[in-house]
């Protein structure tokens, strides 16, 4: 066997095809994690434990991007689940236009297939405006999730009409798949000290 | 001052009932003014100060019924993308269409929307406009003055108050700033206040940004809540 | 035929529901028992243009026509008479007599104010020797340089106790009788010689001011003459019609607002084991109740659309004054059946309702007016 051939043996083996791999350019989930005076906030835990179980049922790799809290946080956010956290050039507190930059560069530089975000006052002011300016779908208020993974798609189930329905939504194509959780949703997940990851201090 | 208002058309949920066979809204009279729409109005008529309101909307012939509402509470004009490509849009195709059509009709100092709908209970066309038309954007602003070329305002939730310098998007929280009830003349004359279709050539959009066509988001259906 | 109301028209209803709803059904009680409507009422009604529903724009008026007048009524119907007799003396006999058969000098004088309901207007006709025998009038309007002088007195005048204009009907030649003996003339209430008993103190309407009006030696100006001298009976033929058309869409709205009163009550009053609209009695009335609701309502839009259009309606007006009237009687009477002893209860609106509604087959012509047209009319044409 020729070192080719092994490698097109160990792909198939894989189920990777070289077309996927040069066409599928958005790998891996990015949760966004909110500080609040220098603290990631329990809803952004929440969504950690949330994006943890999606990234799982991908099979694919989990990174945090923190906004309003320092490195001390990524000790916490790895053991909680997160492969990286990303620390961005970003203020500590909330301003629109430098977190939306932090958050859009963050996603142009990583190319995740999922930015999920936990639904705060900041998330609905910043996620539509990051989704709008990546040219892609938001799913906002989303009260469970569910993931296809042969189509790498994350389903969205939103209340409709103040609750006398729920609606499935999806965004079939456009990448990354932005969703917002809605509030009180998914448990703060338990440390476990063994899991190891990065810490990358992203450019500004 | 001129003021752009993007309204949403929704079910009249006073009429409508849920089917149970088949897991939908069936809507049984017109359609009706999204009510934080409503309050987004009534915001801009206590900063109009003598300026221009108009509204902008998506949507197709049951939409004037909604416009109307809003014409009788004191807008000056409205403006609806009617054309068949402009439907079934998502909040990123409908951003599009509605921002392209604010600056076709011209400068405006203030755009405005509610911060929630009806359909769904977080609102995601406020921010999406404003960075579609690249202006600064608050959201879930319950009341606000304008001064010089500033607004400022207060916000429900945990942001609250700030200011933005105009040309600024606010989304305007619902059950604050009560909708004023139209008077008996008022009335009247929003029969013959001016609905100008604008279709998607005109707005110089490729098909495929608008309507359907430029969806990212597709609902997939609809079901009851577990009991 | 097109039964579908305009928009303009079904926004006209929405708004005046919400205001009924939140202004003055929570004061109806109140207006009944302190027999007076309270003033900030009156000047948020003035706010909403109620005022001046029916005229044309160019006078101040909001331009809806008899239809949307109508509507209107209909829904203030289901919130109070009293509110509705408030505004349909002013509006459909007070101003409308100026509005048909005044001359655009004096339509421009008067209607402004009295359409932004500035000032409020009332119909004097009746007098204590004239009801139904209207050409019995006695008060007479006598030439004297530029002004014609004033005597007499007028009863139970609805709005007498705060009635800015008064549209008085008057003897200008006893000779002619009521063919070219009487006019129309607009007095206002500021002119000398001019005073207002007390209220009355009635069965129902309690809230509706109605009052004796006293006319010495009140000067008014020729100009003052509603279209020309002696043509006043004509005046006021054509006005009433109009009024007639109008009271019997405020029927319908009580009508209807009985009717859900009913159905709420019989649906949640539970006797013998069961909610009592699961009664066949009870269903029955109700049922009977909806139908006639149905005919009242069918021939007052559709007279008030003949208005519209510009027939000639004096019969239907007649006929739907008669029979809105008389039926609201009847479908009051079986609302307080229905809630049994509470709706005897002071507590509980449908015992208003039904005083309310005994004055709709009296004024504005009794029954037996209506009657005499209609019957005088078919005799005249010979056929229907």
């Amino acid at each position: 066997m020729t070192e080719d051939s092994t490698a097109q043996e160990l792909m198939a083996a894989y189920g990777i095809s070289l077309e996927e791999e040069t066409a599928e350019e958005y790998r891996g989930l990015l949760v966004v994690a909110e500080g609040q005076q220098g603290q990631v906030s329990e809803a952004s835990l929440a969504a950690l434990g949330v994006g943890r179980d999606l990234a799982d049922a991908f099979g694919a790799r989990l990174e945090v991007l923190l906004l309003g809290a320092g490195e001390d946080q990524a000790p916490g956010l790895i053991s909680r689940g997160a492969d990286a956290v990303l620390l961005p050039q970003a203020p500590a507190a909330y301003q629109a236009q430098a977190w939306l930059a932090a958050l859009v560069s963050a996603v142009q530089a990583r190319r995740p297939e999922v930015v999920l975000l936990a639904g705060t006052d900041i998330t609905r002011d910043l996620a539509p405006r990051a989704a709008q300016c990546l040219d892609t779908g938001l799913i906002a208020g989303a009260q469970e999730l569910r993931a296809e993974a042969d189509e790498r798609l994350v389903v969205g189930i939103v209340p409709l009409y103040g609750g006398r329905l729920l609606g499935e939504f999806a965004c079939p194509v456009r990448r990354p798949q932005f969703i917002a959780l809605a509030e009180k949703v998914g448990r703060v997940p338990s440390e476990d000290r063994w899991r190891t990851g990065e810490v990358v201090h992203l450019p500004a | 001052m001129r003021i752009a208002i993007c309204l949403k058309p929704v079910p009249d949920l006073a009429t409508a009932y849920v089917s149970k066979s088949r897991g939908e809204l069936v809507e049984q009279s017109k359609r009706v003014p999204n009510p934080a729409d409503e309050n987004a109005m009534a915001l801009a008529l206590s900063l109009r100060d003598g300026g221009e309101v108009a509204v902008f909307t998506v949507g197709d012939e049951a939409a004037p019924d909604a416009l109307r509402p809003l014409l009788a509470m004191g807008a000056d004009r409205a403006y609806l993308v009617d054309d068949e490509q402009a439907q079934g849009g998502d909040a990123l195709a409908d951003a599009k269409a509605l921002a392209a059509a604010i600056r076709k009709a011209g400068d405006f100092d203030l755009v405005l929307c509610g911060a929630s709908s009806l359909v769904h209970e977080v609102g995601q066309l406020g921010p999406r406009l404003a960075e579609a038309l690249g202006l600064p954007h608050a959201t879930r602003v319950t009341s606000a003055q304008i001064s010089g070329t500033t607004v400022s305002f207060s916000r429900a939730g945990s942001l609250g108050e700030g200011s933005l310098s105009l040309p600024a998007v606010l989304t305007v929280e619902p059950g604050c700033n009560i909708p004023p009830l139209p008077n008996a003349i008022t009335v009247m004359k929003a029969a013959r206040k001016p609905i100008d279709s604008v279709s998607v050539e005109e707005l110089a959009l490729e098909p495929d940004q608008v309507g359907a066509a430029g969806a990212a988001v597709r609902l997939r259906l609809t079901q009851l809540p577990e009991p | 035929m097109d039964f579908t109301f305009t928009e303009e028209q079904q926004m006209l209803r929405d708004m005046t529901r919400k205001f009924m709803e939140n202004e003055v059904k929570p004061l109806a009680r109140q207006i009944d028992d302190e027999e007076k409507i309270p003033t900030e009422l009156i000047a948020k009604m003035r706010e909403q243009g109620f005022f001046g529903i029916p005229f044309a724009e160019e006078y101040g008026g909001v331009g809806a026509g008899e239809m949307g007048y109508c509507v209107v009524l209909e829904e203030m119907g289901r919130g109070s008479a009293s509110v509705v007799v408030l505004l349909a003396a002013h509006t459909s006999i007070g101003t409308m007599a100026i509005y048909l058969d005044g001359s655009e000098e004096l339509k421009h004088k008067y209607l402004p104010a009295l359409c932004s309901g500035e000032k409020i207007a009332a119909f004097a006709l009746t007098e204590q020797g004239a009801g139904s025998d209207a050409a019995a009038i006695a008060t007479t309007a006598v030439p004297d340089g530029d002004d014609y002088v004033i005597n007499g007195s007028k009863l139970y005048i609805s709005n007498g106790d705060i009635a800015d204009v008064i549209t008085v009907f008057a003897v200008t030649d006893k000779s002619l009788g009521v063919r070219g003996g009487v006019s129309a003339l607009v007095v206002e209430s500021s002119m000398p010689g001019f005073s207002r008993g007390p209220k009355e103190r009635k069965m129902g309407i309690r809230g509706a001011g109605t009052c004796e009006l006293f006319f010495k030696d009140v000067r008014v100006p020729k100009s003052n003459v509603i279209g020309r001298v002696g043509m006043g009976f004509l005046t006021a033929m054509k006005t009433l019609d109009c009024g007639r058309l109008s009271l019997g869409a405020a029927c319908v709205g009580a009508a209807k607002e009985c009717i859900d009163l009913s159905v709420n009550h019989a649906s949640q009053r539970v006797q013998f084991g069961e909610p009592i609209i699961k009664k066949q009695a009870i269903q029955w009335m109700l049922a009977d109740m909806a139908a006639e609701t149905f005919a009242m309502e069918s021939m007052a839009y559709r007279a008030a659309w003949m208005y519209d259009q510009g027939m000639k309606v004096s019969r239907e007006a007649a006929a739907v004054k008669m029979f809105c009237s008389e039926t609201l009687d009847r479908i009051v009477d079986r609302a307080v059946q229905i809630h049994g002893g509470l709706g005897y209860m002071a507590e509980y609106p449908i015992e208003m309702f039904y005083r309310d509604s005994r004055i709709n087959r009296i004024f504005e012509g009794t029954n037996e007016v209506q009657r005499m047209v209609i019957a005088s009319e078919l005799s005249r044409k010979g056929r229907y």
